[in-house]
């Protein structure tokens, strides 16, 4: 059932879950970087809470002196960004059904 | 949460999905692009300084190229795109032998050729392979008209070791 989220829906978060869901791939930190706008900061901090929510899963992997941060999405995770996005559809086709009602 | 909200959620989730595919893309093709610059580096640097030797450089080169080509991931070629690029090849080569292009010639017209082929992956997939063309296509007319007698040797570099560094850039994000 669609309903919404508010831990995905703030913008960032909502960029790094549809590029997660759209990847069937981990992705890595550089290119969440690059998708969600975020600093590296604000980055880690919107991880931590998708993980605290258990919708990612981080792995580290160090090659060398340097660590890689892997980020996936979980099965509950995929759930809840489709039933949040579904959720937003639904506010759009109600709007524009409303609207030709009105008509 | 309004419909105005709920629309720019929406475009916020299209925009990142249309990055990652990009991305994926590029990550994709930079090993291969590093694959081709292996090639031209190896290729025109045999026939700048060992010419006897180019022909088997080549030959390796190309085979080992098309082998890591076809077996990268994105797999899924569509097949009217192979045959598009299998025409364009085959339309190069018969040019070649018809105009009885000599050795620098038909190494100016490869460059050429492969500048164009970048031009319409930049055009068709992502932008970042509209500066590789471009690059393919300075070195390739700065030894054509400036230093022809190292003609070989700017298709190397150009052609090349941009094409290498060209690949790496691909890759990151």
């Amino acid at each position: 059932m669609n309903r919404c989220h508010e831990i995905i829906h703030q913008q960032h978060r909502l960029r790094i879950m549809a590029a997660l869901d759209n990847d069937p791939e981990p992705l890595d930190f550089a290119t969440l970087k690059a998708i969600s706008g975020a600093t590296d900061g604000n980055l880690g901090a919107h991880l931590q809470t998708l993980e605290k929510a258990g919708f990612i899963s981080i792995s580290k992997e160090i090659i060398g002196r340097r660590t890689r941060t892997w980020v996936s999405i979980t099965i509950m995770g995929r759930q809840a960004f489709r039933e949040h996005v579904g959720f937003l559809e639904d506010i759009i086709q109600t709007t524009h059904i409303t609207r030709e009602i009105k008509k | 949460m309004d419909k105005k909200h709920a629309f720019e959620g929406l475009s916020d989730v299209e925009m990142a999905r249309q990055k990652t595919a990009e991305l994926r893309f590029y990550r994709g093709m930079g090993s291969i692009v590093c694959a081709w610059g292996v090639v031209w580096l190896f290729g025109f640097g045999a026939q700048s300084i060992y010419p006897s030797l180019a022909p088997m450089v080549w030959a390796a080169g190309w085979l080992g190229a098309l082998a890591w080509t076809f077996t990268r991931p994105p797999k899924s070629h569509d097949i009217r795109a192979l045959a598009t690029w299998g025409v364009a090849v085959i339309c190069l080569i018969l040019i070649l032998v018809v105009t009885r292009a000599d050795q620098t010639t038909a190494a100016m017209i490869f460059g050429l050729a492969l500048s164009a082929a970048y031009a319409v992956l930049g055009i068709w997939f992502g932008t970042r392979f509209l500066a590789l063309a471009a690059v393919v296509l300075v070195s390739a007319g700065l030894g054509w008209w400036f230093v022809p007698q190292w003609l070989f040797f700017t298709l190397a570099l150009g052609g090349g070791a941009a094409l290498i560094l060209g690949g790496l850039w691909l890759r990151r994000p």
